[in-house]
């Protein structure tokens, strides 16, 4: 019988936390978030994932993976976490997990049109306890993300048998690592299941040992939060995170110098939420600039039009300023460029349109750059606020190869910032589309300044895209031995770089006119959503395999589509018009001669 | 006349036209390939373009297209600088790349803790033909399942018949007289019903054992364990031992989950004979019981055919014509294996691997470190302590870890990866290059970027010039 199936049959949780659970005078009560501080709690440092984080991180993650959200139900993560262990019966029967694949409901005989299913309710079903007798011992997937050609309702399986056996972990004190050891050798957990008996309270106090004491610390808190106690449970936060720490700075005395302030900054990331507000001023931004210059374009330029460009202006800035504060905080908690998986390069790749757009406002004096620069500012950030299942917000530990901070930054910080300046292409190539379709001339002064603004992006993304790719080969011979091996990553990195080289090619040739330029530049950018996303999360094979996930599919390629359908409308309905007026042209010219 | 035709080629080649038409089929050959490689593997995108003759064509093409019309705007002038740069840079890509492929080495060594080596495997299969007068090697490249394989003349009469892409070995036992023979059993487990309410883990299993390998004399069948020989098991139940008393008689002694054991004899008929060691839940047959046997290995199509897990492609060997003038004898190799034909009265041996190349020097390898995150088993770095013998000047110790490699005397030596293994791994994978090409490669990818780099700028200042003073124009 193998580990998971043993731990689903044990559905025994007599465990540590029973005792101060015991001790809950209403457990209604508990249920609801209580309005105290917890900023010592989410300080606390615990192990978890290859690192020590504050206890903000790590309950986030942990609430994150079990609820498939960022916070449940209003629940700050780190108290929700307390408030499940020391409630465990009630909460085990709360609907936490969700489960979208319908397949998979069906295959587990559960109730189709719901979501979210009970830990109690999956822990009793039996098809998934057959399941996890097949699976044998699974390594948790938490915090890794699954293979794009692995069967996604195997995934799916997996996935819930990893959040019960996290849910479980939890209440037994094994996720609880908060025993610090020497250096390089993992934490201990609070309590873990093979512990013979649950000790008794009175045992544990007796235990004066520096562990001893960060458990009855423990267990003190857990009692003064069951309690309803808020001066208690401020005063044994306290008391548990300091001893905490002390013990830490004594096995590892740069403990105290090299993680104490990592833990700050990345509590304060997760308060601040940066990204999240960045996307909302951007949005605010794009607005606001777009009033603005639709005030302006109507009547002479009114005073309502400079508030809003102002306002626009304004809230650009505060923008780009929570961009780079966050941006920076996770530079300052992960010790590295923060561009290794999908979530990090968008930021970056967004940070990088706002950032050239700026510049190029900046040589050009272009209103409609502020604009676009919003919008993709807006729409990066979106996307990674928004799907959290999806692209993983977690800091992790890199893979062995990925650890060169030299040439993480040089290889990935280039091509990106490629990526960033054909973003930026592809939204000003949608702006002219826009004036196009809107009846302006493919001669306008308007339309040239526009294309000749996407041409020098264009050329800034071919140096970008051509030197990183470069770079990544330069990389790849010194750490895997050979310079170009036809890798998928490098390959779509390539079909970019020809495809955008094609279009200016065809563009001295004098092949492709205003639209034509403007149309091939948006169509492009697919090349680009393929080699930044469709390798990782659609292709997965190579040896790029540490950024491979899956997810997504529908939704990106539904975008590429819309965009692709937008592009082949604006030019039909743009030859069409052109072609009829050409038409009444040539039937004028014999009546006028 | 021909100066015409001469004429017309030279114009198609300085074209942009052909220019954007290759580009074009590059960029579709490379989508091809990408999307042959996530749904078959590697090697399959390899086969159909990456190492194909036209692929190769349509990148000399392109050589030629830029060769030619960076000739095309000869005398050239200082404008032309950032363009010339520019496709310079690819050609010398181009051929850097070339090089590395005609002269270059890509294989892989494979060093356990306390061993010395020299040989680098390359991913090249090839056959080895060793008389004593000489040593030829043909080079047999894999073919994806889903192409035919034609056959192959090799000289002494020997010719490759038949080729798997991917093979499963199958084992069988022949009845035999020779010095090797030994007892061989094929037995059939089932299992009668499902336990304790339990879904059953597996209907029926069919196992060979023999008692002329060690390898052999043992299988484990779910918790138990089956034996064969005369050597009784010491660890606790449930295991089965069987012991082969004559050629139509067998002895059994077994163990059960709960330690009670039960021993009993076994006549074998021509309808096979059933195993009681008084288990409920399992039922074991005999199915064919040959008191001397030897083994034999055929290959079969694997069930994986595609994938990195995939396993390694066999042939089918015809021997030598036999002196009465029969065909000769059929024979399987798998990858690694040799055999050995008699060809009047000299000894060739055949054998089927991966290109092996010797390095002028050895690699020691003292212990292989596996650093994983605390507490956590997924790996923060690995590297190996290993002394270079390279002669008595030249012998010295090294750490390889990943992105420090070992480089000596053109071959260079990265740590690529590690054979998992408890307590600790012991045996490192390195990667190994040589790589003339490699400095045609990095000139070219500098004089490529510094090219664009200059294109942008000479157009920057070109369109300042030439831009109309104008007053800004407000969105």
């Amino acid at each position: 019988m193998n580990k998971l199936l043993r731990l689903i049959l044990s559905l025994a949780l007599s465990s540590f936390f029973a005792i101060p659970a015991a001790r809950a005078e209403d457990p209604a009560q508990v249920m609801q978030p209580r309005p105290w501080s917890f900023s010592d709690w989410d300080l606390t440092p615990v192990q978890a994932g290859g690192r020590v984080k504050p206890m903000r991180a790590f309950a986030g993650e942990v609430v994150l993976h079990l609820t498939s959200r960022r916070s449940f139900e209003g629940w700050n993560p780190s108290e929700m976490l307390l408030a499940i262990v020391t409630q465990p019966k009630e909460w085990r029967e709360k609907p936490l997990i969700k489960i979208e694949r319908e397949d998979v409901k069906r295959q587990l005989l559960l109730d189709v049109s719901k979501m979210r299913f009970s830990v109690a309710e999956l822990f009793g079903n039996s098809v998934l306890l057959q399941y996890a007798q097949r699976m044998g011992d699974l390594e948790s997937t938490m915090s890794k993300a699954p293979n794009p050609n692995a069967d996604p309702r195997e995934e799916e399986l997996k996935r819930i048998l990893d959040r019960l056996t996290v849910f479980h972990r939890l209440i037994t004190g094994e996720a609880w690592t908060f025993l610090p050891s020497e250096p390089g050798k993992g934490w201990s957990p609070i309590a873990r299941p093979d512990d013979a008996e649950p000790k008794s309270i009175q045992q544990i106090l007796a235990d004066t040992s520096a562990q001893g004491k960060i458990r009855s610390q423990f267990v003190a808190l857990m009692g003064a939060y069951v309690g309803g106690n808020e001066a208690m449970f401020a005063a044994s936060s306290k008391a548990l995170r300091a001893s905490i720490e002390e013990e830490a700075t004594r096995l590892e005395p740069a403990f105290a110098g090299s993680v104490l302030p990592k833990l700050q900054a990345e509590k304060r990331y997760h308060e601040l939420r940066p990204f999240h507000w960045a996307w909302i001023l951007y949005l605010i931004a794009a607005m606001s600039i777009g009033i603005a210059a639709w005030l302006s374009a109507g009547a002479a330029s009114s005073r309502k039009a400079k508030v809003f460009h102002w306002t626009g202006l304004a809230s650009l800035s505060a923008a780009l300023i929570l961009h780079v504060i966050g941006f920076a905080l996770r530079c300052i908690v992960a010790g590295r460029p923060p561009v290794t998986n999908m979530y990090e390069s968008i930021v970056w790749v967004s940070f990088g349109a706002v950032f050239f757009s700026i510049v190029i406002y900046a040589f050009q004096r272009f209103r409609i750059l502020l604009g676009v620069g919003s919008v993709l500012g807006a729409l990066g950030l979106l996307a990674a606020d928004a799907a959290p299942t999806l692209m993983d917000p977690g800091l992790h530990p890199l893979v062995p190869v990925l650890r060169s901070n030299y040439w993480l930054t040089v290889h990935v910080l280039t091509i990106t910032l490629g990526y960033a300046a054909f973003a930026l292409t592809l939204g000003i190539g949608n702006v002219t589309l826009f004036k196009l379709l809107r009846g302006a001339s493919e001669r306008s002064a308007e339309v040239s300044r526009l294309n000749q603004l996407t041409y020098r992006a264009m050329q800034f993304g071919v140096i970008l895209l051509a030197a990183g790719t470069i770079l990544g080969g330069v990389w790849a011979d010194y750490s895997w031995g050979r310079f170009w091996g036809w890798d998928p990553k490098e390959v779509w990195a390539l079909i970019a770089l020809l495809t955008y080289l094609t279009v200016l090619h065809g563009r001295y040739a004098g092949w492709v006119g205003p639209m034509g330029f403007a149309a091939w530049t948006v169509f492009c950018f697919s090349s680009v959503v393929m080699a930044w996303y469709g390798v990782n999360f659609v292709l997965g094979v190579g040896l790029h395999s540490y950024g491979f996930s899956a997810g997504g599919q529908g939704t990106v390629g539904l975008g590429v589509l819309i965009q692709l359908l937008y592009v082949a409308a604006v030019v039909y309905f743009v030859r069409r018009r052109s072609n009829s007026s050409k038409a009444s042209t040539v039937r004028a010219t014999p009546a006028s001669s | 006349m021909l100066a015409r035709w001469i004429n017309r080629i030279y114009r198609i080649l300085i074209s942009l036209q052909l220019a954007v038409v290759l580009l074009l089929l590059l960029t579709l050959s490379l989508i091809v390939a990408t999307t042959l490689e996530s749904r078959f593997d590697t090697p399959t995108a390899q086969y159909f373009v990456y190492k194909s003759p036209w692929f190769s064509l349509l990148l000399a093409m392109l050589g030629v297209n830029i060769l030619a019309v960076a000739l095309s705007r000869l005398p050239w002038k200082a404008r032309h600088i950032p363009f010339l740069s520019a496709h310079l840079g690819i050609l010398l890509l181009l051929a850097g790349s070339w090089i590395t492929r005609e002269h270059g080495l890509d294989g892989m060594m494979r060093v356990s803790e306390d061993e010395r080596q020299s040989i680098v495997e390359v991913d090249e299969p090839q056959l080895i033909l060793q008389s004593p007068k000489e040593t030829r090697i043909f080079p047999l490249a894999w073919i994806p399942p889903s192409v035919k394989f034609r056959p192959v003349k090799l000289p002494y009469g020997l010719a490759v018949e038949e080729y798997i892409s991917r093979a499963d070995p199958v084992f069988s036992f022949d009845p035999n007289d020779g010095p090797q023979a030994k007892p061989a059993l094929q037995l059939k487990f089932s299992t009668k019903r499902s336990m304790g309410g339990m879904p059953a883990m597996a209907a029926s299993q069919e196992l060979w054992l023999w008692d002329g390998a060690d390898d052999w004399r043992q299988s484990d069948i779910g918790p138990a364990r089956v034996i064969l020989g005369a050597k009784k098991p010491e660890q606790p139940g449930p295991w089965i031992w069987i012991s082969v008393r004559s050629n139509s008689e067998l002895e059994f002694e077994a163990l059960s989950m709960r330690q009670e054991s039960s021993r009993g004899r076994v006549k074998i008929s021509e309808s096979g004979a059933v195993i009681d060691p008084g288990w409920k839940a399992v039922q074991i047959e005999v199915k064919k019981f040959i008191p001397k046997a030897v083994p034999r290995t055929e290959y079969a199509p694997s069930k994986m055919q595609y994938g990195a897990k995939a396993p390694p492609s066999a042939l089918r060997l015809r021997g030598p014509r036999r002196p009465d003038g029969a065909p000769g004898d059929l024979l399987w190799l798998g990858m690694g294996d040799r055999a050995t034909f008699e060809l009047g009265g000299e000894q060739i041996q055949i054998s089927y691997g991966p290109k092996r190349v010797m390095v002028p020097f050895a690699i020691k390898l003292n212990r292989f470190d596996l650093e994983r995150y605390p507490g956590s088993m997924q790996p923060a770095a690995f590297s190996s302590k290993v002394t270079l013998e390279g002669g008595p000047k030249a012998t010295f110790d090294r750490l390889i870890s990943m992105n420090e490699p070992l480089e000596w005397k053109g071959f260079t030596f990265y740590q690529s990866s590690y054979e998992d293994a408890s307590p600790r791994p012991t045996v490192s994978i390195f990667s190994v290059n040589h790589d003339p090409g490699r400095w045609v490669k990095y000139l070219g990818s500098l004089i490529l970027v510094m090219g664009i780099i200059h294109f942008y700028i000479a157009r920057a200042r070109r369109s300042q010039a030439t831009r109309p003073v104008s007053s800004e124009v407000p969105a």
